[in-house]
């Protein structure tokens, strides 16, 4: 199977988060007209299916990667991990003897969970190994899109699912949107103007 | 039955006390296992392999099985009972388990 490189990694990871949004949009609202238990079964699991192919994306980018990157890929998967089952073994005691009100549903929350403390620990090990993980350059998706981007996704996904969340599930998904498209604009506006102050100083 | 005020301010100061107690403590012990454990993966290359692959097959099983589940419960085609989340780690240990063992068995 041959190389992806990083533009063609980033163009798919793109592509997947857009087909994602596509079908939370386009086909998982159509779960609660059908009525047939195959059919509803196989619309509910319709986002799977992009997920999937992220996943696919990622373990490919893993296993083309040399022995740093692998390590700092290990650290990162291994203390995300490690969190995520420290926190749902407490959680789950707190939910089960009802000190926090919470039901099953939250297990949606486990797969964005371990992204992010992936992602954070991987550019915490990245950076003290001397990588650079910006990835802001001119040939790939520059950062504040992807981070509007995933303001799209949990706002897509948060009114989606407003009729079925309670109120603080929602809330919680609207933040997270809300926080995201904050820092999508905060590095975009932190782009543009260092690309407008880099654009004066070449002016004679 | 009405509480007497003084049982209820006894209450309203020791029980958050000790569920922050019950919250907090594992959390601790919890950073010093992981760092043994992050080391001890990397202790060789071909051992840094193997862990790799199977940390990265425990992530994606629990990943998507997690995902489908609460898609599933979101629509009540599954129920959700609170307790659902003591699995998570269960689940992971056991992924973990299996994939290591059949990473490792594919280097031998």
């Amino acid at each position: 199977m041959r190389r992806l490189s990083d533009k063609q990694y980033q163009r798919q990871s793109m592509l997947a988060m857009a087909a994602y949004v596509g079908v939370m949009l386009g086909v998982w609202p159509l779960v609660r007209t059908v009525t047939g238990l195959p059919l509803k079964v196989l619309l509910a699991l319709a986002p799977v299916l992009p997920m999937l192919y992220m996943i696919w994306l990622m373990a490919r980018r893993i296993r083309d990667s040399d022995e740093l990157e692998q390590r700092t890929h290990l650290i990162a998967l291994g203390a995300a991990t490690g969190l995520v089952g420290a926190l749902s073994i407490i959680g789950g005691f707190l939910a089960s003897a009802q000190v926090w009100r919470v039901d099953g549903t939250i297990l949606i929350w486990v797969f964005p969970a371990l992204m992010a403390g992936y992602g954070i620990t991987r550019w915490w090990v990245a950076s003290r190994y001397g990588m650079s993980l910006s990835c802001d350059d001119e040939s790939r998706v520059p950062l504040y899109q992807r981070f509007l981007l995933l303001a799209l996704t949990f706002g897509v996904v948060a009114w989606c699912f407003r009729r079925s969340l309670d109120d603080r599930s929602l809330g919680t998904l609207c933040g997270i949107a809300a926080s995201f498209a904050v820092l999508g604009l905060m590095i975009g506006i932190a782009r543009w103007r260092r690309r407008k102050h880099r654009h004066g100083e070449d002016l004679p | 039955m009405t509480r007497n005020p003084l049982t209820a301010r006894y209450l309203r100061e020791f029980v958050p006390a000790l569920g922050g107690y019950i919250v907090v403590l594992p959390v601790l012990p919890m950073w010093s296992v992981m760092r043994a454990t992050v080391r001890h993966m990397l202790r060789q290359e071909m051992q840094q392999r193997i862990e790799l692959q199977a940390v990265a097959v425990t992530c994606a099983v629990v990943g998507i099985l997690t995902f489908s589940v609460g898609f599933l419960q979101n629509v009540k085609l599954l129920p959700s009972p609170p307790w659902l989340m003591l699995w998570v780690l269960p689940v992971m240990i056991g992924s973990y388990g299996v994939a290591r063992a059949l990473v490792t068995r594919r280097y031998r």
